[in-house]
């Protein structure tokens, strides 16, 4: 099936916010994939003798380790590359896990109305009167924290802005004529929610899913910073940051160089986001 | 033996009934108009037959029969719809989905009724468009509806209906949205392709016009009610009930008024809710003391009408 917004591609690439984030996020994930042929170094592996090496740019760094070693004398180059699989992992899932829920729900709430409406709006409510980061903190303290335990927690906490939006597009959906027409041509509720209006809600759908990515990219962040995240050796940039704290005074490059990293992805993604609402939007024209 | 059969068709919201009491009957290859003003309960009749109706709408009827399967089975409903019954709406800008090209729509609806491969589905689209009058229909499945005109686009509609060839085609005002010179072709086109596939037609649509020229059979429908139920002559040439004779008297014959005349109308509207008694006695010229007493739908010559003074 060929839906409108495959024809709208070359447009795209005209759109100034949306090549720079484009760009920028398509090097990252293209550095993740190919993590352990561009990563100069094992990044778990230490050396004592090389501890705390500054980046290239300070007087006593070296080209061996263009950004320098941490405190375990472990590359800090190798530990950025291969911590972007960890972020882009997180964004990817968390994503698509509370996408899939979102989605459901508000096509369900949108499409039939009525209580089954209700019934979603109070599952609705009732998870926006949750606080969020005490239910992380909890579960992490409960269960312990690994990769899958984050993205599970995240994916399950972060379907809400997907369902209000699917659930107000898909609203307005159901009264054009073509969803009647689709059930005079005999085709069953589930069908005409997943195969008539579902492929309208594109548009939102993916501006929406940019920003929960880059919100679930800040959360794991937040959250490994606090230890409660991925647990190490792992090199994740949340982790990064939280490891470097107690060189902040003498060695705030350790600091800067995942911070930056994690704003720069953010920031990237945020721009897709942007461009993507501009490009999809019937009005918009390069 | 007809192929539709209803009797006593209700649709009503929790407090109110907006279609009463309709029976209908159409023979294979038959017309049948449903005419009448906006709210008279057309479109909701045909939405009826079809289990198409809206939240909040509750249907039920003494007995509807589809060449022997019972409307009233919502499941054998849903297996007829777009295969043996099939529906084209008023407005072709929205009755398409707009991010599929035609050809995605047209082979989606006969796969899913008649399985079958893609280059069957395809074929019997192509088939189909250069029946319905597309030029180059190769690069129409190609495209999207809002790159189509409107009547192109009521084409494609009558193309996707007729897809899995139904027995039934229901059009509710399938001209109502296009100029008149494209509507002519679209009735022309209704004609031939009823003529050519044996199609029973039950056409909606509020311009006598339209019905007088593709009736076989045409129902008057006013507040809810079938008022008037007759063969075209009849109803045209000598209508049994006041409303259908004050509608026939309001349409404007060119030439034959002075200029400055203004044109005829039926005073008072229609009413909104039910009251007791005959339906139209508030506009009516020959209202009378037996009018406060609804009249049922009786046998007049050729026809039938809701009227005591039909004769």
């Amino acid at each position: 099936m060929t839906a409108i917004a495959e024809r709208r591609w070359p447009d795209a690439f005209r759109h100034a916010s949306l090549a720079a984030g484009g760009g920028v996020v398509l090097l990252v994930a293209l550095m993740a994939l190919l993590a352990p042929l561009v990563a100069p170094h094992d990044p778990f592996l230490q050396n004592l003798d090389h501890r705390l090496i500054p980046p290239v740019w300070e007087a006593e760094g070296r080209w061996a380790h263009p950004l320098g070693t941490d405190a375990l004398g472990r590359d800090y180059l190798s530990r950025l590359i291969h911590g972007a699989r960890i972020s882009l992992l997180i964004a990817l899932a968390v994503g698509l896990l509370s996408g899939l829920i979102g989605t459901g729900l508000g096509l369900a709430a949108g499409y039939y109305g009525g209580w089954v409406d209700t019934a979603v709006l109070f599952v609705l409510t009732n998870r926006l009167a949750m606080p969020g980061v005490l239910i992380t903190l909890a579960v992490v303290a409960i269960v312990g924290g690994s990769l899958t335990v984050v993205i599970l927690v995240l994916g399950f906490l972060n379907w809400d802005r997907f369902a209000v939006v699917v659930r107000s597009a898909a609203q307005r959906e159901a009264n054009r004529d073509y969803v009647l027409a689709a059930s005079a041509h005999g085709s069953s509720a589930l069908r005409i929610m997943l195969a008539e209006i579902l492929p309208n809600l594109v548009g939102p759908l993916l501006v929406v899913l940019t920003v929960e990515m880059a919100h679930a990219i800040l959360i794991e962040a937040a959250l490994s910073f606090l230890g409660l995240g991925v647990p190490p050796p792992n090199p994740s940039w949340g982790l990064m940051v939280n490891e470097a704290k107690d060189h902040i005074f003498f060695h705030p490059w350790m600091i800067f160089i995942p911070g930056i990293a994690i704003f720069t992805l953010v920031l990237a993604i945020n721009l897709v986001g942007d461009g993507l609402r501009d490009v999809l939007a019937p009005e918009w024209r390069p | 033996m007809s192929l539709l059969d209803i009797g006593g068709l209700w649709v009503e919201t929790a407090q109110l009934p907006l279609v009463r009491d309709v029976d209908l009957s159409l023979a294979r290859g038959e017309t049948l108009c449903l005419a009448g003003e906006s709210g008279s309960g057309k479109s909701l009749t045909a939405l009826a037959l079809m289990d198409l109706l809206g939240p909040g709408l509750r249907r039920r009827a003494t007995r509807a029969r589809f060449d022997g399967i019972d409307l009233l089975d919502r499941g054998a409903t849903q297996r007829l719809r777009g295969s043996r019954i099939a529906m084209i709406f008023q407005e072709p800008m929205t009755a398409l989905n707009p991010v599929f090209t035609i050809g995605t729509q047209l082979e989606a609806v006969y796969r899913r009724h008649r399985g079958g491969g893609r280059a069957e589905a395809r074929r019997r689209a192509l088939h189909l468009l250069e029946r319905v009058g597309i030029g180059a229909p190769e690069r129409r499945l190609a495209q999207f509806p809002h790159e189509l005109s409107g009547g192109l686009r009521q084409r494609a509609m009558i193309a996707m209906a007729l897809m899995c060839q139904p027995d039934l085609l229901i059009a509710d005002e399938p001209t109502t949205a296009l100029d008149v010179t494209v509507q002519a072709e679209i009735l022309r086109l209704l004609e031939d392709l009823q003529r050519e596939l044996g199609l029973a037609l039950i056409l909606i649509t509020h311009d006598l016009g339209v019905a007088s020229r593709m009736a076989d059979r045409c129902a008057v429908m006013y507040a809810g009610e079938i008022v008037e139920n007759a063969d075209r002559a009849t109803v045209f040439r000598a209508p049994r009930h006041p409303y259908t004779q004050a509608l026939l008297r309001c349409i404007p014959i060119l030439g034959s008024a002075a200029p400055g005349t203004p044109l005829l109308d039926i005073p008072g509207v229609m009413p909104s809710g039910v009251e007791a008694g005959c339906a139209f006695r508030a506009r009516c010229t020959s209202a009378a003391a037996e009018c406060t007493t609804a009249p049922p739908l009786r046998p007049v010559e050729r026809g039938s009408a809701r009227c005591w003074f039909a004769s």
